[in-house]
């Protein structure tokens, strides 16, 4: 029986730490199969013997060492984990990724590499697999990547190889960590095998449009595949700051009437593209909990970009103002602040507040503020951890079902430029 | 030739007992008909032999070969040692072991309908019984076209071949599928064979049945006491059976189009398996009890009527599509197939067993080419929870329980149940626990056949389909085939090569609210 085995330390924390391949060559029982196990190295296989390539790694990798009664690894799989990713940096990038998430998520990793520039020539296979620090029981747990490259015209033949990858019977995520190619058929398809698709709207050009997109494909022809955004994870240490304002209940009738929100973050310097995607979607959660209605479209000059909303028949302006202090978190938000005011029972104005959501600059925390009226205003502080890729990743990993309130503001955010 | 009167036969031969290598038959002739053709090179041949490197073939056994081809002993003997080089598992020859079995092959020339030949071979196994002490025990196998197979039959009983030599030598003939076209062809070839062997010489082979998985479905039921409680209409929300290949018919293109998925699997391999999970208990495991209890399933499976025929099965067709990252042509395409047929090479079949234990559970079939990969596995899947104490209302409810029983090509069995994802919050994901006999047992799976072919020379039965099966298994598919007659087929092709069939059949079970298992 393969053991399943999972552990609630931190994300990728305690990596690999390879046994040094002098000590067991040593002890004269490990052949290089379970080398290339043990190393995490990749091995070129044909198309047609995949799975039986891996089956001789794991077998020769189960069987005791000399003088241990317990074999040295244990396979371990609780879902397919399928990524799609051009050229090799890309590769080796994900190749990290997964090495990191094995701790917790231990899973088949199938890595589709397109190199479309490259001349054509048949689809290759390597597989290769990742292990983490025994555990309590003194077994390593592994998992295994199969990375299928195509070349040239092949890469649209990938697609075919996926399915018969597949583990039996365990969810399918397909993770997309550059801007989906939506009219592709390789996307369509992986689409449909999927029960969770994955992205990352920080890679998207069109934020807005393919947004869109992509709330219509949910809904339509892949209504099994639940949608996810690393951006929404990003999000949620901000959806959470704003929550609190409101859990005081004298704060709450503030949220009826808000009069202006301004969302800054972090644009390239060139403003050539900047990227709204976090903010869109945050403005899309916004709009979907509080019921407000796209009233124009969005008006874009350089990072800076206005969009006009209903809110029950009054018009709410959100800014969006771009800045340029951190380069490696390009799209990321900054900075939240709402004014909002509350009337009495003959409509003029009775108290006015203002909340304010603002990272410092050691990106580590959060300065919060809430203004009522004349007063001075009330600060705090809270923790806003700077999460990878991969933290980003697992938390999308934790949660099978659909989200509801994701695909609610992912719906909302599409039409903010029609 | 060494005689034995019946009194010292029917003495037990104390010696025999407690050996551990029990099974080794008695001295016996194996007959090959058709012995030039494909199965006898790629699988018969390559069995006979390993069994022989096993030392479970008895230590005189003999092969005749008949066939058309101008072969002589010799040739016919370099054609077995070529075919267990290429084609043994555990190739290449071993000589001292290919020294004894292959003096011990012959071969007979003849056309199958020329009496002379028959009288030949009559005259080869006196020969070879009396210098081997083989004392009249014959095997014939028939492994031709089987429009053969009555011509053979007929002339074996004229030389009297059927007849066992005395009271205590044995004659048993392996028929290899398909046993008839539909049901009236199967009841035709039936009646032949048995107006010259008596049923218990018959031995119907489905190689499905030698295969370890399905013998262990019995084992798995029967020796565990964990399942059996569970495996009725109380706990199984349904049953789902797959055999899907990913090649394409492979050059027998003329075959295929005459037969179809449902005559090439349906009828013999997945109904074959079908009965061995929804069967009672057999009082023992003697060949007679077990073939009763599978019979009795077949029977409580109702023929189809012409409109059960449009709602519960669905036919495809394979399109151009990509295996593998290979494009593959469609079937219309392929090699000597016509390029207008209406041949099915997809079926998905909803059939129900109404019996006490079974009813109102509907059993899935699935079959197919050119499917995503070759697999063969039985489900089943456990109904839900009854109260969804860790589902928030108007979220989909927590994966049921699956037990999967997987034929090949990796054979084991794996349960799938639900388990906390380690954190504050109660979320539940489906994990699997699994078993594969390659990495519990270490031992290499022998080959379906080489099973079968010692069973048939033990006088087992158990793994072979006995008359009454084979015809209640035509009868179903028979219902299914004559109401396709009364519709037009769909428009094929209908699915495209390297993908899970045709859309219809995920309509045939999202309409009952279930899904077709991701293999």
């Amino acid at each position: 029986m393969s053991e399943i085995v999972t552990d609630n330390s931190k994300n990728g924390v305690s990596k690999e730490t390879l046994v040094s391949t002098a000590t067991l060559t040593e002890a004269g029982v490990v052949d290089e199969v379970s080398l290339v196990i043990e190393q995490g190295e990749a091995r070129e296989v044909s198309l047609t013997d995949i799975e039986k390539g891996l089956t001789t790694l794991w077998q020769s990798a189960a069987k005791p060492r000399a003088g241990e009664e317990e074999p040295p690894v244990s396979r371990a799989c609780v879902f397919n984990l399928v990524i799609c990713v051009n050229g090799d940096t890309q590769l080796a990038g994900v190749t990290e990724v997964i090495a990191s998430i094995t701790w917790s998520y231990p899973c088949r990793a199938i890595v589709l590499v397109r190199k479309p520039e490259e001349p054509t020539s048949p689809i290759t296979a390597s597989i290769s697999a990742h292990c983490q620090l025994p555990t309590s029981t003194g077994k390593k747990v592994c998992c295994e990547q199969i990375t299928v490259t195509g070349r040239g015209e092949s890469a649209k033949g990938l697609w075919s190889m996926v399915l018969p990858l597949l583990v039996p019977d365990l969810p399918v995520m397909l993770w997309w960590p550059i801007e989906p190619p939506l009219n592709e058929p390789l996307f369509t398809r992986l689409v449909k095998t999927a029960d969770r698709l994955i992205f990352d709207s920080r890679t998207f050009a069109r934020a807005s449009q393919t947004f869109a997109r992509l709330a219509g494909f949910s809904q339509d022809i892949n209504k099994d595949t639940a949608f996810s955004d690393l951006s929404w994870s990003r999000l949620t240490p901000w959806r959470n700051t704003l929550a609190q304002f409101f859990d005081n209940p004298e704060m709450r009738p503030f949220l009826h009437h808000i009069s202006n929100v301004e969302i800054h973050y972090e644009a390239p310097y060139d403003d050539e593209h900047p990227n709204f995607a976090e903010a869109l979607l945050l403005v899309g959660w916004l709009a979907s909990q509080l019921g407000w209605q796209p009233a124009f479209t969005l008006q874009r000059k350089g990072s800076n970009a206005t969009l006009i909303l209903n809110q029950a028949g009054a018009p709410l302006t959100i800014h969006f103002n771009g800045h340029n202090e951190r380069k490696d978190e390009i799209g990321g938000i900054t900075k939240i602040k709402l004014e909002a005011y509350t009337l009495d029972k003959y409509h003029t104005v009775l108290n006015t507040a203002t909340f304010v959501v603002e990272l410092t600059n050691d990106f580590e925390r959060a300065i919060t503020s809430i203004t009522l009226d004349d007063n001075p205003p009330l600060t705090g502080s809270v923790l806003f951890p700077q999460r990878d890729t991969t933290e980003l990743l697992c938390e999308d990993l934790n949660v099978v079902r659909r989200d509801q309130l994701f695909e609610a503001a992912l719906a909302l955010a599409g039409r903010f430029s029609h | 030739m060494m005689a034995s009167s019946p009194s010292q036969a029917e003495l037990p031969n104390p010696l025999r007992q407690g050996i551990r290598q029990e099974r080794v038959p008695e001295p016996c002739t194996m007959i090959i008909f058709g012995a030039t053709g494909d199965l006898t090179h790629r699988k018969l041949i390559p069995a006979l032999y390993n069994q022989a490197l096993e030392r479970r073939l008895p230590p005189n056994f003999n092969m005749v070969g008949f066939a058309r081809r101008p072969y002589n002993d010799e040739t016919f003997q370099q054609e077995a040692l070529n075919s267990i080089n290429k084609f043994s598992r555990r190739r290449p020859v071993q000589p001292a072991v290919w020294d004894q079995f292959g003096k011990n092959i012959h071969y007979v020339q003849s056309d199958f309908t020329n009496p002379e030949g028959y009288k030949k071979l009559a005259e080869t196994l006196d020969k070879i019984d009396e210098e081997s002490g083989t004392r009249g025990n014959r095997l014939f196998y028939l492994s031709t076209n089987p429009d053969d197979y009555p011509t053979i039959v007929q002339n074996l009983g004229k030389v009297g071949l059927d007849k066992t030599k005395n009271s205590n030598s044995w004659v048993r003939i392996i028929v290899e599928k398909p046993f008839g076209f539909d049901l009236p062809s199967a009841l035709k070839l039936n009646e032949t064979i048995a107006s010259v062997f008596h049923e218990n010489q018959i031995y119907r082979i489905d190689h499905y049945l030698g295969k370890e998985t399905v013998q262990n479905i019995l084992v798995f039921r029967f020796a565990n006491s964990i399942f059996e409680p569970l495996w009725n209409r109380q706990y199984v929300d349904h049953i789902q059976i797959i055999v899907s290949e990913e090649l394409g018919v492979e050059g027998r293109g003329p075959y295929y189009d005459e037969s179809g998925a449902i005559r090439d699997m349906v009828q013999n391999h997945m109904m074959q398996v079908l009965s061995l999970i929804c069967m009672e208990p057999p009082s023992n495991f003697e060949a007679n009890a077990v073939r009763d209890e599978k019979v009795k399933v077949l029977r409580a499976i109702a023929p189809l009527t012409p409109d059960d025929v449009v709602e519960r099965t669905v036919r495809g067709q394979y399109g151009p599509g990509m295996i593998n990252g290979e494009p593959v042509p469609g079937y219309r395409e392929e090699e000597r197939v016509p390029p207008e047929t209406i041949t099915e090479t997809y079926v998905a079949i909803k059939l129900f067993v109404d019996n006490w234990r079974w009813a109102g559970v509907p059993i899935y079939l699935r079959t197919g080419k050119r499917l995503p990969k070759r697999t063969s596995e039985v489900a089943l899947q456990f109904k839900p929870v009854p109260h969804g104490l860790f589902s928030q209302p108007g979220e989909p409810p927590i994966e049921p329980n699956v037990l999967a029983l997987q034929i090949q090509p990796n054979e084991g069995i794996s349960l799938k149940f639900g388990a906390k994802v380690p954190g504050p919050t109660m979320n539940i994901r489906p994990v699997t626990m699994d078993f594969r006999f390659g990495q519990s047992f270490g031992v290499a799976a022998a080959d379906a056949y080489e099973r079968l072919i010692l069973d048939a020379m033990l006088g087992d039965s158990t793994l072979f389909a006995r008359r009454d099966e084979v015809e209640q298994a035509w009868a179903i598919v028979t219902s299914i085939i004559d109401g396709w007659k009364l519709h037009m087929p769909p428009k094929f092709p209908n699915y495209e090569a390297g993908t899970w069939g045709p859309h219809e059949a995920d309509e045939l079970i999202e309409r009952d609210g279930r899904r077709w298992r991701r293999l």
